[in-house]
């Protein structure tokens, strides 16, 4: 079973599901995230946001994770 | 019946769990509040599958065994399930304790209320001693 998390080369992209993750979170966690989250791209009919971490750590992308479902609830 | 929780390969040093979840039987709200309270002993992340069920993926923060941590997940999951669930058929008596409480922390609130309560008896009093005195 996969991940929403995907390593492209050196660095990791988060699959945030749009219908899980609002805009308006993924926004103010790219505001308190600017050196890690980056670059945002998606898909037309994609349900997903594809956003590029800067980091070499699985650990720091996953804390971003942690960040996002923090200020879901 | 599909397995609910599975452990999966990341990479080679990395494995997670996923458990997939009804949305049907569980609120967005449940699952929301299920991994903030795991959030120091795990990274949590969200998808959907095709059926529109909620996978959570649970990556160890701790060394904490894999299964075990997918299983109090679960339990947490229902644990804020009732909690919602209860919270949503008291909302009524909340409403009334904390229309009390408001009354007590304010005193003015309660003195007007009082007043208007007195003006009102002394209205149907005196309506009561005119319907007497028309007899």
């Amino acid at each position: 079973m996969l991940a929403p998390i995907k390593k492209v080369k050196n660095n990791y992209v988060l699959l945030l599901n749009r219908k899980l993750y609002s805009r308006e979170i993924i926004e103010k966690t790219l505001k308190d995230y600017p050196k890690y989250f980056t670059k945002v791209k998606s898909a037309k009919k994609s349900d997903y946001l594809m956003c590029k971490v800067i980091s070499h750590s699985l650990y720091d992308t996953l804390e971003i994770g942690n960040y996002l479902l923090s200020l879901s609830r | 019946m599909k397995n609910q929780i599975i452990i999966s390969d990341f990479d080679d040093e990395t494995k997670f769990a996923s458990i997939t979840v009804n949305h049907e039987v569980y609120s967005l709200q449940s699952i929301y509040a299920a991994g903030y309270a795991f959030l120091d002993k795990a990274y949590i992340l969200l998808d959907q599958d095709r059926g529109k069920r909620i996978r959570v993926c649970i990556f160890s923060k701790t060394g904490l065994e894999l299964k075990n941590l997918a299983l109090d997940f679960c339990n947490e999951l229902i644990n804020y399930a009732h909690y919602f669930s209860r919270v949503e058929s008291n909302s009524a008596a909340i409403k009334t304790i904390m229309q009390r409480v408001l009354f007590s922390v304010n005193p003015k609130f309660a003195e007007e209320a009082e007043e208007q309560e007195i003006q009102d008896l002394l209205k149907e009093l005196e309506k009561e001693g005119s319907g007497k005195a028309k007899k």
